[in-house]
């Protein structure tokens, strides 16, 4: 259907939107800081961009989601066209946080020495401080690396999302102090029996167990999420 | 081919309370559709149930023959204002409408510019900074101007003054005289539409009360008046609605046909759709 | 308008008035049904239910792709129609009130003529 194909690009180019004001806001960063270094000694380091775009995609997930659906129902498209729409959109955003990553790498990599500029896979899988300039192998294992935890984290946001929208306001607490009690004990579990430092072993010995890691509970959320949507009431924001 | 909007046997219920309770209607057509009822009677679930925003706890809904859950093409056929705003907070007006133009090609954006311009609505506000009866018409102007083959619109005229609810009104049958549509307008405010509607549906407390043409329901009925004593002797046997007395004077509203010939002393007055409407409610009330 | 009655023939009743008074002079165009439905606020069914009235009893007639148009003659017909009725529309009812009131005939003929001096 042709319409649905424009509500596609509605979606996406809304993304790309919010999108481009982040990165242009992280390109003045590192230009101030490119200015800034220059003129000291010392050795500067970044590896906030990973890390920048997952939160990015989480709080995507859970801002547009529900716009979305809303606007799709008030003009005719199903829960399913516009939940499944978004998700392939965030796919797609996530894709292009990623490559805008690797360029700014490439670029900043090259532009000062004075610098180290490392993101998520160098500080993990590289010793971030001795190689800077990445084989074109590793720049795309970087890439994907960043690719699939931004999107993971735009379903975390999608299943946030969807939660709060049918919980009621009383579940809601219960529910975000569920959340945070769930992070903490595993945090505490991990700490107490060991299992932390095996899982660090186990993430840092290949960039697919730290995809997998993020994947897996994402593919859950989705599920959980679409299910949830069939009971979702579609109400108005505000007036 | 027909329009076709075909409810089978809703139910919802919202935890322990019952909105719609077995409700069965057929739209059809190009009609004017009134779907009338007092506050709560299950109008907005029922219009909610068939676009799908939200889900029936039993039942199908269909639309040409497609049910409406994750049916685009059975959706798409449908547009329905209602007092919610589903546009993005921070969308302006012009750009509401361009994305109507995006989704719904059919829409003119002329018709919405002019009629923009008829109500004053400012297209560069952004929506969420619309005052409550501003926000009504902006999608009201949406709705006259999408030409999807049916359109919904649940107490389109809340929140609006009187000059504009008489523009309203006369945008609507020319909208519905340039782009013939199935139209299905829901509200309380009876009188001011009762000349508007071809059909009408009155629900009551979740169940379908009557779904017949307005023309039938205006015939259901007459009123009587005259002396008590003569009106109580009429009124013996006769499938009575309501009574009112005033001094000595007492008026009934009788259900059917009066006969040829009222016996001397009694008036006849026939009952429009708002008091027939009223009387209809009281009497299930008194049951 | 005769508040009682249904609202089509309300229309057709105006539509009559507006032709014997010459409103709709013979041959000339009458408002379209759109016309009509969005000035009144009504059904458009209704509207062309009304207009028919006039059309079956030929006083309108139906240019294809055009509109409708007085007959010829149409204020005569409905002249003729009119002064048919107005005994029962109008004496029977004036002598009953009348009655009521304690009038006498010579009383309303003097009332009558009264009423047309003052008309002039």
């Amino acid at each position: 259907m042709k319409s649905k194909s424009a509500f596609f690009r509605y979606e996406f180019l809304n993304c790309l939107k919010i999108f481009g004001i982040v990165i242009l806001i992280v390109a003045a960063l590192n230009i101030f800081s490119i200015i800034f270094f220059s003129t000291h000694k010392e050795v500067g380091n970044f590896n906030g961009y990973g890390f920048m775009s997952f939160v990015f995609m989480f709080v995507l997930g859970i801002l547009a989601t529900r716009n979305y659906i809303r606007l799709g129902s008030q003009f005719g498209f199903s829960r399913r066209t516009a939940f499944f729409s978004s998700i392939l959109c965030y796919l797609l955003v996530s894709t292009v946080v990623a490559v805008s990553g690797i360029l700014l790498q490439l670029l900043m990599g090259n532009a000062n020495s004075s610098i180290n500029y490392a993101d998520l896979y160098q500080s993990v899988y590289r010793d971030s401080l001795q190689t800077m300039q990445l084989s074109a192998a590793q720049n795309l294992t970087s890439g994907l690396l960043n690719l699939l935890l931004a999107f993971s984290c735009s379903i975390y946001g999608v299943f946030f999302a969807i939660l709060f929208w049918i919980i009621s306001r009383k579940f809601l607490a219960i529910a975000i102090a569920a959340v945070v009690l769930l992070i903490n004990l595993s945090g505490s579990l991990l700490v107490r029996y060991q299992v932390g430092v095996i899982l660090l072993h186990w993430i840092t010995a290949s960039p697919v167990n730290l995809m997998l890691l993020f994947l897996i509970p994402a593919a859950v959320c989705g599920v959980i999420s679409w299910f949830l949507l069939r009971h979702v009431a579609i109400k108005g924001s505000s007036k | 081919m027909k329009m076709q909007i075909e409810v089978h046997d809703i139910t919802k219920r919202f935890g322990k309370s019952t909105a719609l309770d077995h409700v069965s209607i057929t739209f059809s057509g190009n009609k004017i559709y009134g779907l009338l009822g007092n506050n709560g009677a299950g109008k907005s679930t029922l219009l909610n149930l068939m676009t799908d925003r939200l889900r029936p706890t039993e039942g199908t809904i269909t639309v040409d023959g497609q049910p409406v859950p994750n049916n685009d093409a059975a959706l798409s056929k449908l547009f329905c204002v209602t007092d919610q705003n589903l546009f993005p907070d921070d969308m302006k007006v012009r750009k509401a409408f361009e994305v109507a133009k995006l989704f719904h090609p059919e829409f003119d954006r002329n018709v919405a510019d002019s009629l923009a311009q008829k109500f004053e609505l400012n297209e560069k506000k952004k929506v969420n900074a619309l005052s409550t009866g501003y926000g009504s018409i902006f999608r009201l102007i949406i709705g006259l101007s999408i030409n999807t083959p049916c359109v919904i619109f649940d107490e389109p005229v809340l929140g609006l003054d009187a000059r504009h609810r008489d523009l309203f009104y006369q945008l609507l049958i020319q909208k519905y005289a340039d782009h013939p549509c199935m139209l299905i307008i829901s509200t309380h405010l009876i009188e001011e539409i009762s000349n508007l509607i071809e059909h009408s549906v009155i629900l009551y407390h979740g169940t379908v009360l009557k779904d017949c043409p307005t023309e039938e329901l205006m015939a259901a009925a007459y009123s009587v008046s005259g002396p008590i004593q003569l009106v109580d002797s009429y009124l013996s046997g006769k499938h009575v609605l309501t009574q009112k007395v005033l001094g000595g004077l007492k008026t009934a509203c009788v259900h059917g046909k009066p006969a040829n010939r009222l016996p001397a002393g009694l008036e006849l007055a026939n009952v429009n759709l708002q008091d027939y409407f009223i009387s209809l409610i009281e009497e299930e009330e008194s049951k | 308008m005769q508040e009682e009655q249904p609202i089509f023939l309300q229309l057709a009743y105006q539509l009559e008035n507006g032709i014997l008074s010459g409103v709709y002079p013979e041959e000339s165009q009458v408002p379209s049904i759109t016309e009509f439905s969005v000035t009144y606020k009504i059904n458009p069914a209704t509207a062309l239910k009304g207009i028919n009235v006039l059309v079956d009893a030929g006083l309108l007639y139906k240019k294809r792709g055009v509109g409708m148009f007085v007959t010829q003659g149409a204020p005569q017909k409905l002249r003729t129609q009119r002064r048919e009725c107005f005994y029962h529309d109008y004496i029977e009812k004036a002598v009953q009130e009348a009655k009521s009131l304690g009038l006498t005939a010579d009383e309303i003929i003097e009332m009558m003529r009264k009423g047309f001096e003052d008309a002039n």
